[in-house]
């Protein structure tokens, strides 16, 4: 991978995501923000893989039905639940063992609303439009998020990885996120060629 | 005024909101085909409408709510912001497009230019 074509693509990201949290700072209690953005190459699995599972995940994640189907992916870490659902709705979900029916229903629209927000950018840079298809989440280790994820996308196929790491904080509480775009490399390359870095 | 959106969250600030705001909500749906079901039966004048859900999209029930009645006014609730899908919602006969994530006040100025 060229290091420029890889710049185009994070600032893409970082644009979009940006606009995106500032708007969610503005109605939501907590202060969202871009820690940074990296790519990648790899499956779906490398992707995954990219988070810290010292506790189970929780993934929001959709793809979007193209002739090159793209995806993303938002992961949490169970136990910032607290904190995110402050974050976001201004109430703090008390913790249990495991995600909740409200923590799942609160994660899924956050979800849906940041991982949009990201595939807009790049659609609309490119000047194409997909439908997303309706956002589900799933908690678990490694091997039972990468099997769902594997429902939607090809295990086996190669993507460009975008990863934007993500902080909130409501009081003295701060949670991270990672959100991930999978793009065929057709499409990145379609994006590269588009907005060469000024 | 019927609200249409397959999570649990934004229907229940929505019609924490509507209500507030003095609106009767007549009818709720968590996906497409109960949308225009419950749009056939109780007729409302106004729909609040999820873009992306289980069963028919909102583009398909936008689609079918205004040959029931091309008088009725959809605003249409979503993430995705895509020029060319807003574009066909508008031509489709969406009144608005409102935002998600989105508070009170936009709500309230949206319901604003239907009357």
């Amino acid at each position: 991978m060229n290091p420029n074509s890889n710049e185009t693509l994070e600032n893409l990201a970082v644009s979009s995501l940006a606009q995106c949290l500032l708007r969610i700072s503005r109605v939501s209690p907590g202060t969202w923000r871009v820690l940074g953005v990296k790519v990648s190459a790899g499956t779906v699995t490398d992707a995954v893989k990219q988070h810290d599972f010292k506790n189970s995940a929780a993934a929001v994640y959709f793809n979007l039905p193209d002739a090159s189907p793209l995806a993303a992916i938002m992961l949490f870490d169970p136990k910032d639940m607290v904190c995110i659902s402050k974050c976001f709705t201004g109430h703090s979900f008390p913790r249990g063992p495991a995600i909740t029916p409200a923590d799942e229903v609160m994660l899924t629209e956050l979800g849906n609303i940041v991982l949009n927000a990201l595939m807009n950018g790049f659609l609309n840079a490119l000047k194409k439009c997909v439908l997303p298809a309706v956002p589900q989440m799933v908690e678990g280790d490694m091997r039972r998020l990468t099997g769902e994820l594997g429902k939607i996308v090809n295990p086996n196929q190669g993507f460009r990885i975008i990863t934007a790491a993500l902080a909130l904080q409501c009081d003295d509480s701060v949670a991270m996120s990672e959100v991930m775009a999978l793009l065929p490399e057709k499409i990145a390359l379609e994006l590269e060629l588009l907005q060469p870095p000024a | 005024m019927l609200v249409v959106d397959d999570s649990d969250l934004i229907m229940e600030m929505t019609k924490t909101f509507l209500t507030a705001m003095g609106h009767e909500v007549i009818g709720e749906a968590y996906n497409g085909n109960d949308a225009v079901k419950i749009f056939t039966e109780k007729r409302p004048d106004l729909v609040l409408l999820d873009l992306v859900m289980p069963g028919k999209n909102g583009m398909q029930v936008l689609q079918e709510i205004k040959a029931i009645d091309p008088a009725v006014n959809v605003i249409m609730i979503t993430a995705v912001q895509q020029d060319p899908i807003s574009r066909e919602l508008l031509s489709k006969g969406a009144a608005a497009i409102l935002n998600k994530p989105f508070i009170y006040d936009e709500l309230e100025a949206v319901l604003k230019q239907m009357h």
